[in-house]
């Protein structure tokens, strides 16, 4: 029993992981908490719930099309709206992101309604059973699609032009700007690929959860603890803290009872920010070798 | 010239007609705080739907008659996010501000026990059709009244039926959210499982928010129970079902109280809700009568019409409390609070949604539980067996 519950925990860190990056990097780039990042996530799930339930399309097939239009709203948003405040401080745009956040949310309410929606695909509850451990389909290939979306987004970043900018530019804005990278651009390249991720992630709750327009914010706070615990804007960080969250969790629920997941997981989380308060992979500067 | 005059003419009194309408016909006025956002918004939808479409049918059939006069009713709404202080700051509006005569209560005990408070001070009747956890009726409270069953008994009419099954399942689990009303339901329910022979294995509760119950599915599988009697809301419990799914989980029966009647609790989950049992505090088979909606096939009826999708419990819930109100009302023949209060407590009758007898403490003496079956994709009723559209199947396929 507790080696299910580890697995299953597990599994479920690779989306935590994944769901996390955008945060993140937002946050390591240029500052901004973004709050509307829940909101981002659950978009992505009515994509995949619309796409599977009116044209077939199966869920891990929407994850392109679902990055695209993420990538879209977080780079528009970013673009025009947050940019404009950044300069202002961090209360400004963590109060223009919760506005976001809201009339996102009250969006899908008026055009979805609070239903809640599911995605039921043939495999659903198909599991692979080794050593009378189960280990389900789906959050096994969420997990591993999230792990190769993470590897590609690194890919990205450490390869490309535009990656290196974003690096360049989580390093030193200034210095960034002398050498020709345009910081808007960057800014709103970062968001959207923050974004892209999380419709990503959206896509593979909507497997694994049921979808409302709630969805988000049973995201972010669990999102705002890995991005903490894996150290800010840390692409591999996010990673690690989202197994390390889903274990830690999984780990309580089976010793202690489901109702102390939480406890010891914020527990855990208070320990680590007082032992290593810039997190467990968090370095000096946001973007050095991410 | 002719044409013209007479069209004056027309035109004249059909304003006098609705000037003296307007002025003889008076305006009731009631405040509802119901969750339309947060994570009750769904259930405070269909409440709220309930309680317009009693509003919307005694306003079509030229409104309430009290004493001499009559009365067009109207329904305040606020929206308290879900929440609990937010409710009961928007209770203390509706009542100082917006003077509204009568409240219908919001959606969840715990909600309601916050505006119970707000409301008793202020001495207003409340109908608080979704808010059934005990705790709220045993407090002395003067001004609640439900029209609904307690929380207490919400698994009874499943753990009844599953007596008579054979061969008779011995093991039970009951699980749910750690929240008000599912933790008196399932300690009501482990009550009385054990008084009906029943052996009680597993009895656990998760965060409200918890956004994964694989662990709880887990810790099923090791109990081994032949029944599961799930108390969470629509979304939990999808999701615990899922959980089961996944990971092989299949007890001979699984129950929960709430949800069954709930259309997207249905399509979320599929043909995984095949053979799933849940208890309703309504069903469109129940035959008791009154004036407003005839039946409840009438009130279906009409709530079809109106919202072109088929009703649930807690539309009919809020659509009752209007019908026991209006009721009250008549018998009081005046809006004077505690007049009403009296009339409520002599009222002996009946809704489409049950016969009525309250006792000093607001409850509903008469009210009872029914469960339905998912039979092909739909939910038929199985119990009790007089109003029953089929025989129950068990164990579950």
């Amino acid at each position: 029993m507790f080696a299910q519950t580890i697995v299953n925990g597990l599994l479920l860190g690779g989306v935590y992981g994944l769901a996390t990056i955008g945060f993140s990097m937002v946050w390591g780039v240029m500052g901004i908490i973004n709050l509307a990042h829940g909101a981002y996530i659950m978009i992505g799930a009515y994509i995949a719930v619309v796409a599977f339930n009116a044209f077939g399309i199966d869920p891990f097939m929407a994850i392109p099309l679902a990055m695209a239009v993420l990538f879209v709203i977080g780079f528009l948003i970013q673009r025009f709206l947050l940019n404009s405040v950044l300069k202002t401080g961090l209360l400004l745009s963590l109060a223009l992101t919760f506005g976001v956040n809201l009339v996102l949310v009250d969006l899908f309410v008026a055009g979805f309604s609070s239903d809640l929606r599911s995605v039921r695909t043939s495999y659903g509850s198909d599991a692979i059973e080794i050593a009378g451990v189960l280990i389900p389909s789906v959050r096994l290939g969420a997990c591993v699609l999230a792990l190769l979306l993470a590897w590609g987004f690194h890919f990205f970043l450490s390869r490309s032009r535009h990656g290196q900018a974003i690096l360049a530019t989580a390093l030193d804005r200034e210095i960034a700007q002398t050498m020709g990278i345009n910081p808007t651009l960057t800014y709103a390249l970062t968001a959207g690929a923050g974004a892209a991720l999380a419709g990503a992630a959206g896509c593979m709750a909507a497997m694994l959860f049921p979808v409302s327009p709630h969805l988000g914010n049973s995201f972010i706070s669990a999102v705002f603890v890995i991005t903490v615990l894996g150290g800010i804007g840390t692409l591999g960080g996010a990673i690690v803290a989202g197994f390390m969250f889903g274990l830690i969790q999984s780990a309580a629920s089976a010793i202690w009872g489901v109702g102390t997941q939480e406890i010891v997981a914020f527990v855990f989380f208070l320990v680590a920010l007082v032992l290593r308060p810039q997190g467990l992979f968090g370095r000096k500067y946001f973007g050095e070798n991410t | 010239m002719k044409f013209n005059g007479s069209k004056g003419a027309l035109a004249l009194l059909l304003s006098l007609g609705c000037a003296s309408a307007a002025l003889s016909q008076e305006v009731l006025k009631i405040g509802a705080a119901v969750s339309l956002t947060g994570p009750f918004s769904r259930e405070g939808q269909l409440l709220r739907d309930g309680y317009d479409l009693w509003k919307d049918s005694v306003n079509a059939s030229g409104g309430l008659k009290i004493g001499t006069k009559t009365y067009k009713v109207e329904i305040v709404y606020n929206d308290d996010e879900s929440k609990a202080p937010t409710s009961a700051r928007l209770t203390e509006k509706l009542l100082s501000e917006d003077k509204v005569a009568f409240l219908f209560g919001p959606y969840s005990s715990g909600i309601a026990t916050a505006t119970a408070a707000i409301s008793e001070r202020y001495k207003v009747l409340t109908l608080a059709p979704m808010a059934t956890a005990n705790s709220l009726y045993s407090r002395g409270y003067k001004y609640v009244f439900t029209p609904s069953p307690l929380a207490d008994t919400g698994l009874h009419p499943l753990l009844t039926l599953a007596t008579g099954f054979s061969p008779k399942p011995v093991k039970i689990a009951i699980v749910g959210p750690d929240d008000l009303f599912p933790n008196v339901t399932g300690e009501g329910a482990a009550k009385r499982a054990v008084e009906l022979g029943f052996q009680v294995v597993y009895q656990g509760k998760y965060p409200k928010n918890a956004n994964d119950l694989s662990s709880v599915a887990t810790q099923l599988k090791a109990a081994a129970p032949d029944i599961v009697l799930s108390t969470g809301y629509a979304q939990d419990t999808i999701l615990l079902m899922k959980s089961m799914q996944e990971l092989r989980v299949k007890p001979k029966m699984v129950g929960v109280a709430m949800s069954i009647g709930v259309a997207d609790f249905r399509t979320a989950l599929g043909s995984g809700a095949e053979g799933l049992m849940g208890v309703d505090y309504w069903v469109p088979t129940l035959t008791h009568k009154d004036a407003t909606f005839g039946d409840s096939a009438g009130f279906a009826k009409a709530f079809e019409a109106k919202y072109k999708k088929p009703p649930t419990y807690h539309a009919a819930s809020g659509a009752a409390a209007g019908v026991v109100l209006g009721l009250a009302l008549q018998k009081a023949g005046t809006l004077e609070t505690e007049a009403v209060r009296k009339a409520m407590l002599e009222l002996r009758g009946s809704t489409f949604y049950g016969p009525v007898k309250f006792n000093d403490s607001g409850v509903n003496t008469l009210a009872t539980l029914n469960a339905s079956q998912i039979v092909g994709g739909v939910p038929q009723v199985i119990f009790p067996e007089s109003v029953r559209n089929v025989a129950p199947v068990f164990p579950r396929p």
